[in-house]
């Protein structure tokens, strides 16, 4: 366990986190007190079945929706306590997104739509400008900025998306399904992609997705099952294959195991 | 889930959202009635002089507001439907016939239809008293009236009912058959085209649209000579036709440019307005010349209806001179009507005009482009004898003032009339009359020396004219007039009272009429503004929704969307009121009074409806993005 994070400090600390769905009279608990911690520089998947609680555990360690209890600290900061506005301010400095779905905004190009989350502030225009030109080339669209989503195709569409995630240099990167609505090629070379920076650029990736291909491009798997933590898995000095295989087993028991439950 | 179910919970959901469209509904039903209502009155018109004008300038003012219905209801359902794409397509889905879905449609939109009907008529029962007194006071008349239940005017609002049942109906069924179920899906990301770029031609139609504008501005007051009408249909086109340019290519050009001096670097702001707006422009942009052109001849219209309303008096004084005016052969009347005068002690002032018709010959009238008018017959009158009877006139021998109507555009500055070889030179051409218009159209003023040898080669013919300076005794010596020779030969001449009564129950009913019409027409292009941002709202949400999860937070989207929202109501109001100024600059001869006052009170109510709309669609564009988020 110690083989990655040893030397990393850890970045996101969740402890405890409960999320509880419904009124008084129906509720269902979603998140049954889970832990987490991720080491900065990490790149790390959540899988599991559907309806395990991927979504809803990742959208309360962004910031996005609020545990029912439970404690998160991200970069040192407790963002249960935390108000709505500097939430926001937070969300908007310290954290990037991709979702399935790209969700660019129709009406900017893909240059604007990239360079939005900076749109508050006043960085001077260099220093974005020099940002841009470094992410695009790694992402490869440096011919896409005057360009319109409905012009672009759903890779070239996550790529951008990937762009605005971490165009303000984020703490950390969430992605959600970022690969559930491409095709193979496109999956692959995002993800490839997404190892690089990881690698060469330290960004801290946290990604969920049902998968496995995609799962074994981070540098460790945790796998949830009805809204508890199942177990995981680190990739370690293992090639991407191997690690796609331990995946795939732990996979099968999993749903070996809900099937046989059924 | 049974059909009438369905239309229920429909009904009650969309209610939220179209109470405004509701409420105009009822309002413009109730005026419609109320108008409809005056319009088959008899007893108004047995209180007016001009009865029968009365119900024909309200039956003109029932089939404009019709219209005004028809197009407002028409362009309110077809953004509604094109809101309610998804909603339609979904039932489509569920596996309901495209003629159920019409049904369900048409049902909701016979009883919300029926309903404004019916609440609209109650209101109107209820008000058309009010409205009656207003009418009476503008009019200022003073009769006891009691409005009667009118069958006729019920009749005529159910007939207005089932015209817009019936369009909206066929509205609804070719919605729903014209769309495919993908369509319909589609249906809001459509027709909303992004602008393909071609700078060069893009940068040339933008300047065009601001030069159309600026001639048509040039034109508009230099349209004064003989090509009047040429002209005045030259200006409608370059003003039409260059704010079609302004709004569908200058406006996004400049946007544009603002956009890729930018490039890329958008603030908030300007993402969530100048971006949505250039997309848009496309298609807003007939909108907007339609609303933005009628809105200024409609302010126009209103305003001249005001002046006309105030100078009523000055208006009656140019036609009619003189309060009472006899010809020769009524001199024995004259007499008997001074002594009656007498009799009542009245004061009043009598004095006597000798005039001569004569063939003339002109020169250097000058009608523009060297064009001159043609030589009429005229009456010419000694300045004495006119001074005398009241009117103001001052010139030197050999020199003379004409008076008729020669038009505002004729120049007359080197003009001569010649008549027995008396050369007299015009030194002033007034749009007014020196004898009571009944008599003489035009009389030309001159010197008594020249008079008297006028007067030698014809015959002259003496008006005798009697003044009378209190306002309250003058109309006392009106009625002892009508009722001492209204049966004498019948040929009585009519007098400055009779004029001014007569024109101000006119103009009366024109500034009722336009201004309420006005009032409905500006409220119903604003409301079409505010349904257009809010079904613009709507195809945002998800916009909203991403930009929240990169947070951003609602105020600084409302802030953005703010931004937008003015300029989309400024951009029409601000190009409005320019082309009303310049409008009402054009026809300012027309206004014998300052019309300052009502050019204020038009602006001002334009201005505040769509502040009113602007507030409205802000408020409920913030509680929208709100529910978005769930917040």
């Amino acid at each position: 366990m110690a083989e990655t994070t040893s030397t990393n400090h850890p970045l996101l600390v969740a402890k405890d986190v409960r999320k509880v769905f419904g009124t008084r009279k129906r509720t269902t608990e979603v998140l049954k007190g889970l832990d987490l911690t991720v080491g900065a520089g990490e790149f790390v998947g959540i899988m599991g079945a559907s309806g395990a609680g991927k979504t809803t555990f990742m959208n309360v360690l962004a910031t996005i929706d609020r545990p029912t209890s439970g404690s998160i600290m991200i970069d040192g900061q407790d963002i249960i306590t935390m108000k709505d506005k500097p939430l926001s301010a937070f969300r908007r400095e310290s954290l990037g997104f991709i979702f399935q779905d790209y969700n660019l905004l129709d009406t900017l190009t893909a240059k604007e739509n990239i360079l939005l989350p900076l749109s508050l502030g006043n960085s001077p225009k260099k220093v974005i400008e020099q940002t841009y030109n470094q992410l695009v080339q790694t992402l490869d669209i440096q011919e896409m900025g005057d360009q319109y989503p409905h012009e672009l195709s759903g890779g070239q569409k996550q790529r951008v998306s990937a762009a605005r995630a971490l165009i303000h240099q984020p703490k950390m990167l969430f992605a959600d399904e970022p690969t559930g609505a491409l095709d193979s090629k496109s999956a692959a070379m995002l993800l490839g992609k997404m190892e690089e920076l990881n690698r060469t650029q330290g960004v801290t990736i946290m990604m969920v997705t049902h998968d496995p291909l995609a799962s074994s491009y981070c540098n460790r798997v945790v796998f949830l099952k009805d809204g508890k933590l199942y177990t995981e898995l680190y990739r370690g000095k293992r090639t991407r294959q191997e690690f796609f295989n331990d995946i795939l087993n732990v996979q099968a028991v999993l749903g070996g195991e809900a099937y046989a439950a059924h | 889930m049974r059909l009438t179910e369905l239309v229920r919970r429909n009904m009650i959901k969309n209610m939220k959202q179209y109470y405004l469209y509701f409420f105009s509904l009822i309002f413009s039903v109730m005026l419609y009635f109320i108008f409809s209502t005056i319009q088959y009155d008899d007893s108004i018109g047995q209180a007016i002089q001009s009865s029968s004008s009365v119900s024909t300038a309200f039956l003109v003012g029932v089939i404009f507001l019709a219209v005004i219905m028809l197009v407002f209801v028409l362009y309110a359902k077809a953004l509604f439907y094109k809101r309610r794409g998804r909603e339609i397509g979904l039932y489509q889905l569920i596996g309901l016939s495209k003629w159920q879905v019409a049904k369900m449609l048409i049902i909701e939109n016979l009883f919300l239809l029926a309903g404004a009907t019916l609440i609209g008529i109650a209101l109107g029962l209820v008000f058309a008293r009010i409205f009656l007194l207003l009418f009476m006071k503008v009019l200022q008349l003073n009769a006891e009236i009691s409005l009667e239940f009118s069958g006729e005017a019920i009749l005529q609002t159910g007939v207005l009912f089932l015209s817009i049942l019936t369009l909206t109906t066929i509205q609804t069924i070719l919605v729903i058959q014209k769309h495919s179920l993908v369509e319909l899906f589609r249906s809001k990301e459509q027709g909303e085209g992004i602008q393909e770029e071609r700078p060069k031609r893009q940068a040339i139609m933008a300047g065009l649209g601001v030069l159309f504008i600026g001639f048509g501005y040039w034109l508009s007051g230099n349209m004064m000579n003989a090509f009047l009408f040429f002209n005045m249909l030259a200006v409608l086109f370059f003003t039409i036709f260059g704010t079609f340019l302004l709004f569908r290519v200058t406006i996004s050009w400049l946007m544009e440019r603002i956009r890729k001096r930018a490039d890329g670097h958008l603030s908030f702001k300007n993402a969530l307005s100048i971006a949505p707006m250039i997309h848009r422009m496309k298609s807003n942009a007939k909108l907007f010349t339609l609303i933005t052109t009628l809105s200024a001849i409609t302010l126009t219209l209103t305003t001249g209806a005001y002046s006309l309303y105030y100078s009523t008096a000055e208006e009656s004084r140019g036609m009619y001179p003189h309060d009472f005016m006899f010809t020769q052969s009524d001199a024995e009347q004259a007499e008997s009507f001074t002594a009656l005068l007498e009799d009542k002690e009245i004061g009043f002032k009598a004095a006597e005009i000798e005039t001569v018709n004569k063939e003339i010959t002109m020169e250097g009238f000058d009608q523009g482009f060297g064009i001159e008018t043609e030589a009429q017959p005229t009456t010419f009158a000694p300045f004495s004898q006119l001074q005398k009877a009241g009117i103001n006139v001052k010139a030197e021998a050999g020199e003379g003032i004409y008076y008729g109507t020669l038009g505002p555009e004729v120049n007359v500055e080197n003009a001569v009339i010649t008549a027995d070889d008396q050369k007299v030179s015009l030194i002033d051409a007034k749009n007014m009359y020196a004898l009571n218009i009944d008599t003489n159209y035009s009389v030309t003023a001159v010197d008594d020396r020249t008079f008297r040898s006028l007067q030698e080669t014809a015959e002259t013919e003496t008006y005798t004219t009697v003044n009378v300076s209190d306002e309250e005794e003058r109309e006392l010596a009106n009625e002892l007039y009508h009722s001492v020779f209204s049966n004498v030969d019948g040929d009585d001449l009519a007098t400055y009272v009779d004029r001014f009564k007569q024109s101000l129950e006119s103009a009366g009913m024109l500034i009722f009429i336009s201004g309420f019409l006005g009032t409905v027409f500006l409220a119903a292009t604003g409301s079409i503004l505010y349904f257009k941002q809010m079904t613009e709202v709507e195809e945002e949400k998800s916009s909203y929704r991403t930009l929240r999860q990169l947070g951003f937070t609602v105020e600084n989207m409302v802030s953005g969307i703010g931004r937008k929202q003015l300029l989309f109501f400024l951009l029409p109001l601000a190009i409005g009121l320019l082309h009303c100024y310049f409008a009402i600059q054009s026809i300012d001869f027309l206004f014998r009074t300052s019309i300052v006052v009502p050019v204020v009170i038009s602006i001002s109510v334009y201005t505040l409806i769509y502040v009113f709309f602007y507030v409205l669609s802000l408020t409920n564009s913030r509680k929208e993005v709100r529910a978005v988020l769930g917040k």
